[in-house]
């Protein structure tokens, strides 16, 4: 009897770890394996339903015997540590081009330059987002959204205070705007920051980038005479950290506040503006007309005279291929199809990010109108070259965090803004020396 | 002058070989999954891996950065507060409560299962749950104002609250199980003992320092051990609470940022074998100090 519980404990573990492995039933290495992000079981019903679609294509136009294997759920810490492995999926997603610039270093990225070629990618995809799937000129991945950072607002309050968004454009009528919110007990900009650490990022995205474009692209650049420690950008966190120390900035309070939390106050009409996404239709598609209603969408006002209002512009993510997969022309297929219209057009019905290609003006007409009027900001300025550079998509990854990071304790008087951006200064060269090459479009 | 050499018969053959059988999927376990990683670990902390491709040695590198690391020192000086609260409130909490539970007869399992469900509850969900209770606009606050204790409220998750808040939680969930390890060891306590000390006319505090606690010495020395190496390592709460914000940054939320977030797994590397170190110099300690109580 003791003898059958061992040899049952042994199958059972070689059987776990064949499943570990993933090979299928009969063997074979017919698998591929596609690996996504994505947590919501709407998106990963939707996009497991499009791979499956272009597996069978392909299987019928070659007949070959692929099955999909597709995983949810891979977040960063999940992909590096697979990566790192023998157990690499075939696609996978990855979140912005810096991590595209340490995998490529790695040589663990497919160069898809030959079927991007092959396929014109670049007659799809928009000018500025194929640069960043490039990394020493080769094609290493395929941007699968594209984003910018907006104010929203509340019309109602707006209306109270008197206020016209048309006219808050700079500096001085933001600051009224906010003086007005707070003096009537209204918090000015709502900011959740404590789950979700990124968000204080949102907001030095958007400032550091209406400091001077060109000169955060020099700066991460490592450009000679260009330094975070310098003026400008002093003055730019002088103006933050006194947005907070007044309250105007989620009554000093967002790194208590959740995210859900900054958006309910917010919805709730608690607050005059929120800082937000262009991603984030997933908030306003739950709420009811009314609700949705309220809210407006403007840029954010520049904040001095040198640099008009502009969108800071990131890809959502990208699609990479494993340098080892050994099925690259199926891998190639899945990614050009991707490009298809009709898979955008269900995407961005779905409140799911819509890869950085000319998508028909038809696919925008059922969203609801302020979706739309975030959509016809990101592609207007797409269309005249007005965007500037939200930090997830191209600052070096160490200076990124500790950006986000360090400006906590410049907020509560532990750190002196010149450590903070001498600190930045460090980092970024540091990276730099290290192989970090940035790829930052020039903007107009 | 002949060697004795002991004579073993087949039955002793077989029971040492079935031993060692027993102990190999163990050993094997333990050396795969817990053996080598530390050492491939303790060897990443020598490189400037990133995480991703190929290790190139530097040397003692990143122990000498982490030691100039401002960030290190302040999540290391977080960690020993950590442990701080935990070997003595929980603790202190656990041994009242288990005294004051082992003269209680009737109903023993129902009181035991209530103190021992936090335990159960994912780190995730309570970690959501008390983020919420943490709110400043429905939680803890709007109960405070609405009993008159104002005054007690504030931002219990900022940079200046947000680890005794986190600890706090953790707390919840961990003395539970410190009470049901202290409430098994209580009793095994001789009720003779009580007994005679009654007739002796011994008080209640006096029945605690000289009977019970003594009693229980090996098992709170276990106790005491086990918070300690945990609170070196400890995750999951401040990680779902606080991402490791400022004010409340441990050892492991800066490991993890440095291996999944700044690609610098090789520096992650050298956070985690100081972790070991010290959980090692825990242990050593704790050896030395049971051996001598035994002695």
């Amino acid at each position: 009897m003791k003898k059958f519980i061992l040899v049952g404990a042994c199958l059972l573990l070689m059987s776990g770890l064949g499943f570990a492995a993933g090979t299928n039933d009969d063997g074979k290495a017919q698998v591929f394996e596609v690996s996504v992000n994505t947590t919501k079981d709407e998106q990963n019903k939707l996009y497991e339903t499009v791979f499956q679609r272009f597996v069978d294509e392909y299987n019928k136009k070659y007949n070959t015997g692929y099955s999909l294997r597709f995983v949810s759920g891979q977040g960063m810490d999940i992909i590096n540590t697979r990566m790192s492995s023998k157990d690499k999926p075939d696609i996978f997603t990855i979140d912005s081009p810096a991590d595209a610039n340490q995998f490529a270093k790695d040589g663990l990225l497919l160069d898809m330059t030959d079927y991007a070629v092959k396929n014109k990618w670049k007659e799809s995809v928009f000018d500025w987002a194929y640069s960043l799937a490039q990394v020493n000129g080769r094609v290493v991945a395929l941007p699968y959204g594209y984003e910018g950072m907006v104010l929203w607002y509340n019309k109602d309050i707006m209306k109270e205070l008197g206020l016209n968004p048309a006219d808050i454009t700079n500096l001085e009528a933001y600051e009224n705007a906010m003086k007005k919110a707070a003096d009537a007990g209204y918090i000015p900009v709502m900011l959740g920051s404590q789950d979700w650490p990124w968000a204080q990022e949102w907001y030095l995205s958007i400032l550091y980038s209406y400091t001077g474009r060109n000169l955060v692209k020099n700066t991460i650049e490592g450009k000679p005479g260009f330094t975070w420690n310098s003026a400008p950008f002093r003055k730019t966190v002088e103006l933050y950290k006194s947005w907070h120390d007044r309250g105007y900035l989620a009554d000093k309070r967002s790194y208590v506040l959740t995210s859900d939390d900054a958006i309910n106050a917010f919805v709730g009409g608690k607050a005059l503006f929120k800082l937000e996404g262009t991603w984030a239709p997933y908030w306003m598609m739950p709420l009811d007309a009314a609700e949705r209603d309220k809210i407006g969408v403007m840029l954010h006002p520049a904040i001095n005279s040198t640099e008009r209002p502009h969108l800071p512009l990131a890809v959502g993510g990208m699609w990479c291929v494993s340098a080892t997969t050994a099925h690259k022309d199926l891998a190639a297929y899945i990614l050009t199809g991707l490009l298809g219209q009709d898979i955008q057009a269900d995407f961005l019905n779905n409140g799911m990010d819509v890869a950085p290609i000319k998508v028909e003006k038809s696919s925008f007409n059922g969203l609801i109108p302020t979706v739309q009027v975030m959509w016809n900001m990101v592609n207007g300025a797409l269309a005249d070259g007005s965007f500037g550079y939200t930090t997830w998509a191209f600052y070096p990854p160490e200076t990124r965090v500790y950006l986000y990071e360090g400006i906590v304790n410049v907020l509560e008087n532990k750190l002196g803004i010149d450590q903070y951006l001498t600190q930045m200064d460090v980092l970024n060269k540091k990276e730099l020396a290290q192989g970090f090459i940035p790829v930052i479009p020039a903007s107009k | 002058m002949k060697t004795m050499i002991p004579v073993r018969n087949d039955r002793e053959k077989r029971r040492m070989l079935l031993a060692t059988f027993s102990i190999l999927p163990i050993f094997l376990y333990h050396f795969g999954f817990i053996i080598m990683p530390s050492i491939r670990t303790m060897y990443s902390s020598l490189t400037n891996w990133n995480g991703l491709g190929t290790r190139d040695f530097i040397g003692m590198d990143n122990y000498l950065e982490l030691m100039q690391d401002p960030n290190f020192i302040t999540a290391f000086g977080n960690n020993l507060k950590w442990m701080a609260l935990f070997l003595t409130i929980p603790i202190c909490i656990g041994i009242i409560l288990g005294f004051a539970l082992s003269g209680v007869t009737r109903g023993r399992l129902l009181f035991r299962a209530i103190y021992f469900l936090p335990y159960v509850i994912s780190a995730a969900i309570a970690g959501k749950i008390f983020a919420s209770f943490f709110n400043p606009y429905f939680g803890i606050n709007v109960v405070l104002k609405a009993m008159g204790m104002d005054f007690l409220s504030r931002d219990w998750l900022s940079p200046g609250n947000a680890l005794f808040s986190v600890a706090f939680v953790d707390m919840w969930h961990w003395w539970g199980f410190l009470l049901v390890l202290l409430l098994s060891a209580l009793q095994q306590i001789d009720p003779m003992l009580y007994e005679s000390a009654t007739l002796e006319g011994a008080g209640e505090v006096q029945k605690l320092w000289h009977i019970t606690l003594p009693c229980i010495k090996q098992t709170i020395i276990f106790i005491i051990l086990i918070t300690m190496v945990w609170s070196i390592s400890t995750f999951e709460y401040v990680w779902v609470m606080t991402r490791g914000s400022p004010g409340s940054e441990l050892l492991s939320t800066m490991l993890y940022k440095n291996a999944y977030m700044k690609y610098r797994a090789g520096y992650a590397g050298s956070i985690a074998v100081v972790q070991m170190f010290v959980s090692f110099l825990i242990f050593a300690g704790f050896g030395m100090l049971r051996k001598r109580l035994e002695d």
